[in-house]
C-alpha cells in the first residue's frame, strides 16, 4: 500500500504534463464546436452565403478594402476549411485500445477515458476520422495487478492499431511493455521511470523528468537562483527525474540544491518545509503531488518563507487549491504544461484558438468533469489524430511506421494537444516526446498569472534539450 | 539546533493524528477485545462525511435510500464559501458514533466468541468495505479540508511553531485525561474495565458486555473522527489511503499503553510523532547511510512494537471472552493420492484447454494457493498470525530477480535461493514469536510489513533504478518455461512448471500435517504449556514453522515474479498480506484444500474470472470490492471454518455419526 501511495503521488506529480492539455483541450474542443455550429446551423445559412458571395463579387470595391477583405479571408480560411466532416461509418474503424484504472479504491481515474471518448466523438463527427475511417476506442478497465495483466493481454491480442496507457498504477507490477509486444503504446501518462525508455512506446508528454529538467533550467536561467531546496516525494519516478532531469542542469549551472523528502502519508507539512527554510535557499521548489500543495503552502507561510521564494509544480494549479490558499501564492512561480487558462497575455493566435474551441469538450463529453485528466484524454486523442493523419490510414497497421513518424517529426501541438518531439533517445528517454514546459508568476489569488516577461517569447522552457 | 528542535516540536501534529487512531484502538479493544485494523479507515470515512457536509451541506448516505444517495441538511453554501463548521462537525461526529455502533452490532457483536483470526478477518472486511464506500460515494480524489484550528505561529524555545500543532497536542492530552477519568470515575468506565478483565464477572454484576462494547465502539469512532477532522488541514486533506496507513504507528502507541492506558498511549503517540519528524530530517543528512534514506518513519513504530512486545508481551492483556474460542479446523488429509491425481488432471486440462484469460486466472489461483499454503502452515497449524506473508513472497521475488540478473545463477537454483532468502527473513520475524503470540504477533508482522515495504520495496538500492526489476525467464535444460513469449501468453510450459511446484508445496504441507512435526504444530496451537509439558520445544517448533512458511511464501513469490515478467513492490504490501490472510480464512485456513479454495477465490483467480464472464461492462469492477468486503465479514461471522473447513468438518461429523451408528448396531 505504501508503494501504491508513492505511485499515486507520482501520478499527481505528472499532472504537470496533464494540465497542459487540460484546459487547452477544453478550448480546442470548444472552438471546434463553434465551427460545427456555424457550419451545421442550417442549410438556409449556406444558401444565404451562396447568394451573398456573387453579390460581393459584383459590387465594385476599393483596392484597400479588397486587400483587407482578402487578408481577413486568409485569416479566416483555416476555420472555414475545417468544416465539419463526419467519418464514414461504412469504412473499417481505426481501433485504438485504452488501458485505464477505474473502480479501484486506491485510485480511480475515469476522467481520462471520458476525455478520450469526447475527443473521439469530436474527431469522428467533425474532423472526418482518420482519413475518413472512424476511430473506435477499445477500453479495458483494471483495478488490480491481475486485472491489469489480463487487460494488457486482451489488448495485445485484439488487433489494435495502438494502445493508450491511461492512468495505471499497476502496470509497474508486470512486464507491461513486453506484454504489448508488437502493439505500440502511443499516448497516455508515463508515470514510472520504466515508461521513459521503451522501444514500443511513445508519449506526448514527458513525465516528471520533463518537468524537473525544464524547471531546473527556468530556475537557473530565468530566476538566477544559486541555492535551491526541492521538496519532493521520494518515489522511484521522482528520484529518477531528480537524478536524470534536475541534478545535471543544476550541476552544470553550479546551483547547490537539497532534495527534501515529503513523506507519504504527509501528516504534517511543517517538518519538510522547515528543513527547506533552514537550508537558506533562494528558492523552495515543491515538486510533489497535488495533495501536498495546501499543507506545504500553509507551512511555508507559517514559517515565514516569502511567496516569491516558492515555486510550485502544476499539481498546485487547481481551483480548489486557489480557493484555500490562493492569497498565500501570489508572487510565487508555478509550472504549467501549457495554456491551461485563457491567459490575458497569451499570444493572439492562442486566444483565437481558445475562442474557436470554446465548449467542444462539454458538447462531446458532457459527463466528463472539469479535471486535468479529462484534458489529458482529450489532448492525447487530438495528438493521435494528428499523428495518424500524418502516418496515413494505409500505414497504420505497421507499428514501426507509427513510431518512425513520431521519431522523425517535431510537431508543436495545437492548443488542445501536446504535439511531439521525440528527440531524447540519446539521453535514455526515447519514449518521451515532450520537453517543453511553461513557468509563470502568479499575479492573483485566483490563479491568474503575469505575462512571462522573464521567459522567452513563446513562454516555454525546455530542459531536456540541455541534457542532450 | 533550532531546526532540530523545530522539527521535533512540530512532530506533535503527526503524533496527534496517530493518537486519534490509537486512542480509538484502545477503546475498541477494552470494549470488545477487537484490535481494529480498520480504525484508520473509520477515521477516513468520518472525515469524508464532514468534508462533504461543509462543501455542499449534503449528508451522504452510505447506500442509496429510495434512489437518493444524499440529503441536504445545511443548505447550499455560496460559491467559494463553506457550510457552518459546528453543525457540520457535530453531524459528522454523530455519524461517526452511528458508524461505530453499526460496526459493533453488525460485525463484532456476532463475533464475540469467535477466534481471534475471525476478528482480524472481519476488520479487514470492514477496511475494504469502507474504502469501497468512499470510492462509490465520494470518489478517490484527495479532498482538501479547510483549517479549523488557529494557524498562526508562536515562538517556543526560540523557534517558530504553528499554533495548531500545540492545540492538537493539547486536545490529545485532554482527550486522554477525559477518557482516563471516564474509565476510572464512571460506572460505564469501571464496568468496561471489569468486562475487559472478566466478562462473566461483569455480567454477574448486571452489566451487559454488549452494551458496554457498543458504547466503546461509538466513542472510539468519535475520537478518531475528531482528530481526523481537526488534523486534516495539517496533512494533505483526506483520501482513501492516507489515514488508513496510520494504524501501524497507532498500534505502536496503543501497545506501549498496554492497550489499556489512555494517557500512556497518547504520550507515546506524541513522542512517536516527534521522533518520526526528527527522523525525516536526519535521513536527508549527508552522513546518514544511503540504504536507510527512505522509510525510517515506518521503521521506528516497528522497532517500538517489537521492543515492547518482546520485553513485556506476556504482560499485555488478552481479553477473556465469555464464549469458548474454537480453533480453526485442521483435519488430517484424506484421499491424498486420489485428490492429487484428480485435481492435477483438472489443472492440466485447464492449462491445455482453457482460453488465454482463464489460463491466466488459473495461474493466478495456483500462485495464490502456494502463498496461502504458507499461511496454512503458520496460522492454521501453529496458530501464529502473520501479516507479513506477502513481504516474504516479495523478498524472494526480488532476490530471484537480482540473483538471476547479477550472478546469472539459473533456474531452478535462483528461485530456490530466493525462497531461502525469505526463510532467513522468516526466522528473524519468528524470533519475537518465541515470546509473543496471537494478535500481538499479528501487530509485529504488520509493522514489519509496513517497514520493509518502505525500507526495501521503495529503495532504489534494492529494487533498481526504475522501481521495477525485470525477471529473467526460467529455462530448464533448454526448455523455455517463460509464462509469455511474444503474444503467446500464459504458456503451457510455464503452467506445467507452476502446477508441479504447487503440487510439491501442497504435498509438502500434507506431509507436515501427517507427520509428527504436524502434531507438534497442532499441540503448540492448542496449548503451548501443555505441549511443553509433553516435551515439545515450543521455540524450535515455532521457528520451524516460520521457516517452512516463509519458504512456501518465497516459492509463491518466485512463481509470481516469473508470471509477471517484472516485479515491483506494489504486489507485496502489508495490505496484500491482510488480503491473503482474509482469503486463506475464507477458504479454510487449517487445510490444504482450504488453500486451494482460497487460491480459486483470490483476486484474479478462477472464481473471479468465471463470475466476470457472467457480467457485462464494468459492473463487477464497480462493486467487486464492496461485495468482497461484505463477503469477508459474513464469512467471519457465519462460517469460522472457512469453505473447505466447513465441508471437512461436516464430513467428519457425518463419518462419526455413521461409525457411531454402526457401533450401536453392532452392540445391539
Amino acid at each position: 500500500m505504501k508503494k501504491v501511495l508513492l505511485t499515486i503521488i507520482a501520478i499527481f506529480a505528472l499532472f504537470a504534463s496533464a494540465c497542459g492539455g487540460s484546459s487547452d483541450s477544453d478550448s480546442t474542443a470548444s472552438s471546434s464546436t463553434e465551427e460545427s455550429e456555424t457550419e451545421s446551423a442550417s442549410s438556409e445559412t449556406s444558401e444565404e452565403t451562396a447568394e451573398e458571395a456573387p453579390a460581393e463579387e459584383e459590387a465594385p470595391a476599393e483596392e484597400e478594402a479588397a486587400a483587407e477583405e482578402e487578408a481577413a479571408a486568409e485569416e479566416e480560411a483555416p476555420a472555414e476549411e475545417a468544416a465539419p466532416v463526419a467519418a464514414d461509418d461504412s469504412l473499417p474503424p481505426v481501433r485504438i485500445g485504452l488501458l485505464n484504472q477505474e473502480n479501484d479504491p486506491v485510485g480511480s481515474f475515469p476522467e481520462i477515458r471520458l476525455g478520450l471518448e469526447g475527443a473521439i466523438g469530436y474527431i469522428n463527427a467533425e474532423l472526418g476520422g482518420i482519413g475518413g475511417h472512424p476511430i473506435e476506442l477499445v477500453s479495458c478497465l483494471q483495478n488490480s495487478v491481475p486485472a491489469a495483466q489480463q487487460c494488457a493481454q486482451d489488448l495485445a491480442t485484439s488487433d489494435l492499431i495502438s494502445v493508450i496507457n491511461g492512468v495505471n498504477i499497476w502496470t509497474m507490477a508486470f512486464d507491461f511493455y513486453g506484454t504489448m509486444g508488437e502493439t505500440p503504446v502511443i499516448g497516455g501518462l508515463p508515470l514510472f521511470a520504466s515508461d521513459y525508455n521503451q522501444p514500443n512506446a511513445r508519449y506526448f508528454n514527458g513525465g516528471s523528468v520533463q518537468v524537473y529538467s525544464a524547471a531546473a533550467r527556468f530556475v537557473a536561467e530565468d530566476l538566477g537562483s544559486s541555492k535551491v531546496a526541492v521538496l519532493v516525494n521520494q518515489n522511484p519516478a521522482a528520484t529518477a527525474a531528480l537524478e536524470q532531469g534536475l541534478a545535471p542542469i543544476f550541476d552544470a549551472y553550479g546551483i547547490e540544491y537539497e532534495a527534501i523528502d515529503v513523506p507519504i502519508p504527509l501528516t504534517d507539512a511543517i517538518p519538510p518545509v522547515s528543513q527547506a527554510a533552514a537550508s537558506n535557499a533562494d528558492l523552495v521548489m515543491l515538486l510533489a503531488a497535488g495533495n501536498e500543495c495546501v499543507p506545504v503552502i500553509r507551512a511555508a507561510n507559517q514559517l515565514g518563507i516569502a511567496p516569491e521564494q516558492m515555486f510550485y509544480s502544476a499539481t498546485c494549479d487547481v481551483e480548489e487549491i486557489y480557493d484555500e490558499v490562493g492569497e498565500l501564492m501570489v508572487g510565487s512561480y508555478i509550472h504549467k504544461g501549457g495554456y491551461t487558462e485563457r491567459e490575458v497575455w497569451a499570444p493572439d493566435e492562442v486566444l483565437a484558438e481558445f475562442d474557436r474551441t470554446d465548449g467542444l469538450l462539454e458538447k462531446y463529453s458532457p459527463e466528463a468533469p472539469n479535471a486535468s485528466f479529462t484534458g489529458l484524454g482529450w489532448a492525447t486523442m487530438l495528438d493521435i489524430y494528428d499523428l495518424y493523419e500524418e502516418v496515413g490510414f494505409e500505414n497504420l497497421s505497421d507499428p514501426s511506421k507509427i513510431i518512425a513518424t513520431m521519431d522523425d517529426g517535431t510537431t508543436r501541438g495545437r492548443v488542445g494537444g501536446f504535439g511531439w518531439s521525440c528527440v531524447y533517445a540519446d539521453i535514455g528517454l526515447s519514449s518521451l516526446c515532450q520537453g517543453d514546459a511553461m513557468f509563470l508568476e502568479l499575479g492573483g489569488a485566483d490563479g491568474t498569472t503575469l505575462a512571462p516577461a522573464v521567459i522567452g517569447p513563446e513562454g516555454y522552457v525546455n530542459g531536456l534539450s540541455l541534457l542532450q | 539546533m533550532e531546526l532540530y528542535l523545530q522539527n521535533f516540536l512540530t512532530g506533535l501534529g503527526d503524533g496527534a493524528v496517530i493518537a486519534g487512531v490509537a486512542l480509538g484502538l484502545v477503546l475498541a479493544y477494552q470494549g470488545s477485545g477487537v484490535l481494529n485494523f480498520a480504525h484508520g479507515a473509520m477515521m477516513m470515512y468520518s472525515t469524508y462525511i464532514y468534508d462533504e457536509l461543509r462543501d455542499t451541506g449534503d449528508f451522504v448516505f452510505p447506500i442509496s435510500i429510495l434512489g437518493k444517495d444524499r440529503v441536504n441538511l445545511l443548505g447550499i453554501p455560496e460559491k467559494g464559501e463553506l457550510a457552518a463548521f459546528w453543525p457540520s462537525f457535530l453531524l459528522a461526529l454523530l455519524m461517526a458514533a452511528i458508524l461505530g455502533l453499526l460496526i459493533h452490532l453488525l460485525v463484532f457483536r456476532p463475533l464475540r466468541g469467535a477466534p481471534l483470526l475471525a476478528k482480524v478477518v472481519a476488520t479487514v472486511g470492514v477496511f475494504i468495505l469502507l474504502q469501497s464506500l468512499v470510492l462509490l460515494r465520494f470518489g478517490t480524489a484527495n479532498e482538501t479540508v479547510r483549517a479549523i484550528l488557529p494557524t498562526d505561529t508562536v515562538t517556543l524555545f526560540g523557534t517558530r511553531i504553528p499554533q495548531d500543532r500545540l492545540w492538537l497536542a493539547g486536545i490529545v492530552i485532554c482527550t486522554a485525561l477525559l477518557l482516563t477519568l471516564l474509565y476510572r470515575a464512571t460506572v460505564f468506565g469501571l464496568a468496561t474495565r471489569a468486562s475487559a478483565e472478566e466478562e462473566k464477572g461483569a455480567m454477574l454484576l448486571g452489566f451487559s458486555p454488549s452494551v458496554l462494547a457498543a458504547g466503546n465502539w461509538m466513542l472510539a469512532s468519535v475520537v478518531a473522527a475528531v482528530f481526523g477532522i481537526l488534523a486534516a488541514s495539517l496533512s494533505n486533506g483526506v483520501n482513501t489511503v492516507n489515514y488508513t496507513l496510520l494504524v501501524v504507528p497507532a498500534l505502536a502507541g496503543a501497545l506501549v499503553g498496554a492497550l489499556r492506558s489512555f494517557s500512556v498511549t497518547a504520550a507515546t503517540c506524541l513522542i512517536l510523532g516527534m521522533f518520526r519528524s526528527e527522523l525525516s530530517l536526519l535521513q536527508i543528512k549527508s552522513w546518514w547511510p544511503d540504504f536507510a534514506r527512505t522509510g525510517m518513519r515506518d521503521v521506528l513504530p516497528f522497532l517500538v512494537i517489537v521492543g515492547i512486545l518482546f520485553l513485556r508481551g506476556k504482560q499485555l492483556p488478552s481479553r477473556a471472552n465469555l464464549a469458548d474460542i474454537r480453533l480453526a479446523f485442521a483435519p488430517k488429509p484424506r484421499n491424498v493420492f486420489q485428490a492429487t491425481i484428480i485435481l492435477s488432471s483438472l489443472a492440466v486440462l485447464g492449462i491445455f484447454f482453457f482460453d488465454r484469460a482463464l489460463r491466466l486466472s488459473l495461474y493466478e489461483s495456483l500462485t495464490s494457493t502456494i502463498i496461502v499454503l504458507s499461511i496454512v502452515v503458520l496460522t492454521g497449524f501453529v496458530g501464529q498470525v502473520s501479516l507479513a506473508q506477502a513481504v516474504f513472497a516479495g523478498i524472494a521475488g526480488f532476490l530471484l530477480g537480482k540473483i538471476a540478473l547479477e550472478t546469472g545463477i539459473p533456474f531452478p537454483i535462483s528461485p530456490f535461493l530466493g525462497a531461502i532468502g525469505a526463510v532467513i527473513l522468516g526466522l528473524i520475524v519468528g524470533i519475537p514469536a518465541l515470546r509473543i503470540r496471537g494478535i500481538q504477533l499479528a501487530v509485529v508482522t504488520m509493522a514489519l510489513g509496513a517497514a520493509l515495504g518502505t525500507l526495501l520495496f521503495t529503495n532504489r538500492w534494492f529494487i533498481g533504478n526504475t522501481g521495477a526489476l525485470p525477471i529473467k525467464p526460467p529455462d530448464f535444460f533448454g526448455v523455455n518455461l517463460a509464462a509469455n513469449v511474444g503474444t503467446d501468453f500464459n504458456r503451457w510450459e510455464y503452467g506445467l512448471m507452476l502446477l508441479i511446484v504447487t503440487v510439491f508445496c501442497a504435498l509438502f504441507v500434507v506431509n507436515i500435517r501427517r507427520s509428527i512435526t504436524g502434531l507438534r504444530f497442532l499441540a503448540i496451537r492448542a496449548n503451548e504449556r501443555a505441549a511443553a509439558a509433553c516435551g515439545i520445544n515450543g521455540a524450535a517448533v515455532k521457528l520451524q514453522a516460520f521457516a517452512f512458511s516463509s519458504f512456501l511464501a518465497g516459492l509463491g513469490g518466485a512463481m509470481l515474479a516469473y508470471m509477471r515478467g517484472q516485479i515491483s513492490g506494489e504486489s507485496f504490501s502489508v495490505f496484500a498480506s491482510l488480503a491473503l490472510l482474509a482469503f486463506a480464512y475464507l477458504g479454510g485456513i487449517g487445510s490444504v484444500s482450504g488453500a486451494l479454495v482460497a487460491g480459486v477465490i483470490a483476486p484474479g483467480g478462477l472464481a473471479v474470472a468465471l463470475i466476470a464472464k457472467g457480467f457485462s461492462g464494468d459492473s463487477i469492477g464497480t462493486y467487486a470490492n464492496l461485495v468482497g468486503g461484505v463477503g469477508l465479514i459474513l464469512t467471519a461471522i457465519m462460517n469460522t471454518d472457512g469453505i473447505a473447513g466447513k465441508v471437512a468438518r461436516d464430513n467428519q461429523t457425518r463419518r462419526s455419526a455413521k461409525s457411531e451408528t454402526n457401533e450401536t448396531k453392532v452392540l445391539v
